[in-house]
């Protein structure tokens, strides 16, 4: 007996799947994500359309947090570089070895004024 | 890919430096070097300490003005590497006893700590790290091949520069 068998067994009867508001539509599914849509629609007993639907709410989530995260960090490192402000035309920068020294402070623990 | 480089690497990114040089120079290619966000953190912790005003100082304000550019390479932080990570620190707590310490216990474990995160970022996605303390990264690439024998090992490179 396979897992998909057992699934099957366990499975409540098939019903109808709720009636959804929006634009009916034509596509083209691939393969292992019909697959992965009929087997969902196993478990929790609905259509395959059904499953679909629910695996897309589920991904535009998903989809939607990643982008809200990346909006987000972009927004912060505008942030940062506006409080830094611009780079002044004659930044006097560390010499070379204080450069250093000052980069690494925390490893060699060289606390002491540049 | 890229190469992830240590710590040591990028507190030499400054103007004109031969690290900053390279990274320019590399931008689009294979060696492109990758920037470890601890790095970055502890480098932007130190050239801030050394000047404390509350404004960022000029060199701040430079490398991340340089690390925000879109060709600079970030390396990663991801979950296998936060569980890689957090195995290697478990397995070996406080730095090994490579050589001569020079630095007090309390710098060594702030340097090995980082050196850790390091080298599991790199290993998770890959890419191997460039550094001059090449003892420390084998050492950790040693622990990394011990816990996970079927992964990819962490090659250790010199400094490109």
């Amino acid at each position: 007996m396979c897992y998909g068998d057992a699934v099957a067994r366990q499975a409540p009867e098939r019903k109808r799947a709720p009636r959804r508001a929006g634009t009916r539509t034509t596509l083209r599914v691939p393969g292992d994500l019909a697959e992965k849509a009929d087997g969902l629609a196993r478990v929790l007993g609905t259509t395959a359309n059904d499953a679909l639907i629910r695996m897309a709410e589920r991904g535009a989530l998903l989809y939607a947090q990643e982008v809200q995260m990346a909006q987000a960090a972009e927004h912060q490192l505008a942030a940062i570089l506006d409080a830094h402000g611009e780079i002044p035309p004659n930044a006097d920068y560390l010499p070379s070895e204080a450069w250093r020294e000052a980069a690494l402070v925390l490893r060699t623990g060289r606390f002491g004024p540049i | 890919m890229g190469v992830a480089w240590d710590t040591g690497l990028v507190s030499r990114l400054r103007p004109g430096s031969g690290e900053y040089e390279f990274l320019v120079a590399t931008a689009l290619t294979d060696d492109r070097p990758l920037i470890p966000l601890p790095s970055i953190a502890e480098v932007v912790s130190g050239l801030s300490l050394r000047v404390r005003t509350t404004r960022p100082s000029a060199e701040v304000v430079w490398l991340v003005r340089l690390l925000s550019r879109p060709y600079v390479g970030v390396l990663p932080a991801t979950l296998p590497a936060a569980v890689a990570a957090g195995r290697v620190r478990a397995a070996q707590p406080f730095p090994p006893a490579l050589r001569r310490p020079r630095r007090s216990k309390a710098e060594r474990r702030v340097a090995w700590a980082t050196d850790i995160q390091i080298g599991a970022q790199a290993w998770a996605v890959g890419v191997p790290v460039a550094t001059e303390s090449a003892a420390d990264f084998e050492h950790i690439a040693e622990i990394l091949g011990d816990l996970y024998p079927k992964a990819k090992p962490l090659d250790v490179l010199p400094s490109p520069v």
